[in-house]
């Protein structure tokens, strides 16, 4: 009671104590530096969070792929060598190549159709768009993004796969070829905004240089620009790679579940993912090694992706240009 | 051109450059080609998933046999009272079946209307079904709407012979959305799954929010620059590029098994939440580095404490680029199927999490229940799929167009 009213009238208090009152809001101003800090912690525990998370992903994938690896039925070698992979049959294989090679089909393919749609997109809204028109386009390449996987595979099992078969005999119900182009699709915006960023940062004087020597507008955007923004479209079509070779839904709906070695694009195979997807769906006993196995593959599918990442990122650091 | 340019060039010399310039015109329309294909596969997706939510079906039906005009029911209660008349009952049994709670409740179990946009040729039916004869299978024959008007003469001529109905159904209506799952496609709802979502994706956003925006002003506000916070820099952009299915191993170690919380709503939302965080904590950091470092100083030069300068000018600043992030990201959340794979997320259930335990019941999600009608052998549930799918893309669409809004309307200019 007695404080409180010392500090409605501050004004007269001071006169008569000036030492207190400055002891007041010294006080409080250290209470407030608690507070301050105990702030800092909390942020500092939440900043924590994403650290714990890579923590948990290696621990997780770690520990029992170790624990994979000392099972009496595989070995490293094994796994690296071996042609088969049938970890849920009663002859069990544990090579992963038929994984990684049905992995790397659907991906080229992807890439395939997916670079030039990328590129060819990036260079009309970096180059050839009004702002408006780009301001609407963009929005709709980010719902391009944003739809389902789940969505877009049933897409390329129900309507692009009887489509190609119209035309390409052989064609399986399940096949490499729809789950790629429709991949293709899925990758053109990752390709298209990283693209069209570095394209854009390639300064106005250099493409004003080129016109001032007479060249075409194509002539520049073919000799200047895309030169100049070279970093950026590799590192963006590396990172659209790894998107690709993690991507789960599509290939699991529409390129199937059968691990072979094939490079036949009409084929059904079995990527990565899709066997990690159909694994843990299936009713393995937690601690077999078939329910380790999906640990192993995604062990590998993170290795993978994440030396991809950081491939991506290291192009951009190292070989883009720099202009001041 | 200009005639004074003209006459400087050679006939060959003019030639090459009108060649030049049209290979100009030609690399302008080439690039315009995928953004013209990919605005056709997204229409495509559309138009596919419409023509197949609204299906011919072939349908040996129990029942009474007859279907009655939507004019003359206003509710499914009235088309049951009618259905029931028509099945020969009096109107005292009818009463007692409808009012008496254990007769209704038998009889709604096995019973449903439906609304029909043509029954027998006849437009704007309602048709009651009945699955008096077990769960199996009574759909003939169904095809996608374009598919079924084309053949619409063989279909008919089908139902005479083989004494069938031919109905135009479409499959996304009202009851869709409200009913919970069946392992009967006459019966089967999105409703459990809707409803699954909710839970998941207000637990993720929660969650997401408040550990990514602390991230965020951490990084921006309070963390030295040195090497801790290089090194959260380079770790959150690494955790960006994992393939949403590690993370569903993430949550099926650590959350599903290690801390023993089963196939649970509060195993998904976790898991959903450390996927999107480095979505959440990128958009928000790009939000608060775009608040100009004036008003920071102002602040400071007013005696603010940090908090209060992050909490009072920094945050409010910065809200609508951060709330926009979140959006994006939770958008993303809601799509996402994999990881729920590994997580346990049933494909199939017939009740919603409830109850004071709900954290811990079991859930369905709308990606997963579309990714498990794929699963069902029954045929019919593939156009079930694509109701969902519109569902889902419908409230996707929804949510983009608020961050679009928020976007364009909120930002600040500096």
């Amino acid at each position: 009671m007695m404080d409180k009213s010392m500090n409605k009238n501050a004004f007269t208090t001071s006169k008569s104590n000036p030492n207190q009152s400055l002891k007041d809001s010294l006080q409080k101003r250290f209470s407030s530096r608690l507070g301050e800090n105990i702030i800092g912690i909390i942020l500092l525990a939440c900043a924590a969070v994403s650290v714990l998370t890579t923590a948990g992903v290696v621990i997780s994938l770690g520990s029992e792929t170790i624990s994979f690896f000392a099972d009496p039925l595989v070995s490293v070698w094994s796994f690296l060598t071996d042609r088969e992979w049938t970890p849920f049959f009663s002859e069990k294989h544990f090579g992963i190549t038929p994984l990684i090679v049905g992995t790397l089909l659907v991906t080229v393919i992807s890439l395939v159709v997916g670079i030039p749609l990328g590129l060819g997109s990036a260079i009309f809204l970096s180059e050839f768009a009004t702002d408006r028109t780009r301001r609407i386009i963009m929005p709709i390449l980010e719902i391009l993004a944003g739809i389902p996987t789940v969505v877009l595979g049933y897409f390329a099992l129900f309507s692009i796969t009887p489509i190609l078969k119209s035309f390409i005999p052989g064609l399986g119900t399940q096949n490499a070829l729809a789950a790629g182009i429709v991949m293709g699709f899925m990758i053109l915006p990752t390709i298209s905004s990283i693209s069209v960023d570095s394209m854009q940062a390639v300064p106005g004087r250099l493409r004003e240089a080129a016109y001032g020597l007479g060249s075409t507008k194509a002539e520049v955007i073919t000799k200047v620009v895309l030169p100049a923004a070279l970093s950026g479209i590799v590192a963006s079509i590396i990172l659209a790679m790894s998107r690709a070779i993690g991507e789960t839904m599509v290939v699991t709906l529409a390129a199937g579940a059968r691990p072979v070695i094939t490079f036949d694009p009409r084929d059904a195979i079995a990527t990565m993912t899709a066997f990690i997807a159909n694994a843990a769906q299936s009713d393995q006993e937690a601690g077999s090694v078939g329910a380790k196995a999906l640990f192993a593959v995604g062990a590998t599918l993170f290795l993978i992706t994440l030396l991809l990442n950081i491939i991506s990122h290291q192009v951009v650091a190292r070989f883009s240009e720099k202009y001041d | 051109m200009d005639k004074a340019v003209k006459s400087l060039l050679s006939a060959e010399e003019h030639r090459q450059l009108k060649a030049r310039q049209r290979r100009g015109e030609i690399l302008r329309y080439v690039s315009f080609i995928p953004v013209v294909l990919a605005l056709v596969l997204i229409l495509f997706v559309f138009l596919t998933n419409i023509n197949n939510s609204f299906v011919w079906q072939l349908v040996e039906r129990g029942g009474s046999g007859e279907t009655f005009a939507r004019s003359e029911v206003p509710n499914a209660e009235a088309a049951f009272k009618l259905e029931l008349a028509a099945r020969g009952m009096t109107p005292e049994e009818i009463e007692e079946t409808l009012t008496d709670p254990e007769e209704r409740r038998k009889f709604l179990l096995r019973n449903r209307a439906d609304y029909l946009l043509e029954a027998n040729g006849e437009p704007n039916r309602v048709v009651v079904y009945t699955i008096d004869r077990g769960i199996a299978d009574d759909i003939d024959k169904q095809y996608g709407y374009i598919q079924g008007r084309q053949q619409k003469a063989e279909l008919e001529a089908q139902a005479q012979e083989e004494n069938l109905d031919l109905f135009l159904n479409p499959l996304l209506d009202k009851e869709f959305i409200s009913r919970n799952n069946s392992a009967k496609p006459q019966m089967a709802g999105f409703h459990t799954a809707i409803i699954g979502t909710l839970w998941v994706i207000s637990l993720v956003i929660i969650i997401s929010t408040f550990i990514g925006v602390a991230t965020a002003i951490y990084l921006e506000e309070y963390a030295q620059k040195g090497r801790f916070s290089n090194f959260l820099e380079v770790n959150l952009r690494n955790l960006a590029g994992v393939p949403s299915i590690v993370y569903g191993i993430l949550g099926l170690y650590v959350f599903v098994r290690a801390f023993n919380m089963q196939k649970s709503v509060i195993a998904a939302a976790l898991t959903l939440s450390l996927l999107i965080l480095p979505v959440v904590v990128i958009a928000a950091r790009e939000a608060i580095r775009a608040v100009p470092d004036s008003l920071r100083q102002a602040s400071y030069g007013l005696g603010a404490t940090k908090w209060q300068t992050v909490s009072r000018v920094i945050l409010p600043n910065a809200v609508s680029g951060i709330v926009t992030g979140i959006i994006l990201a939770v958008a993303r959340a809601i799509g996402e199927t994999a990881p729920l794979l590994l997580v346990g997320g049933a494909g199939f259930i017939t009740t919603i999490p409830g109850g004071r335990d709900f954290l811990f019941d079991s859930y369905s999600a709308m990606p997963l229940q579309i990714y498990s009608y794929f699963a069902t052998p029954d045929q019919a549930f593939k156009e079930i799929a694509s109701a969902g799918i519109l569902v889902l893309l419908a409230i996707l669409i929804f949510i983009y167009l608020i961050a679009f809004v928020i976007r364009a309307r909120f930002t600040r200019k500096w």
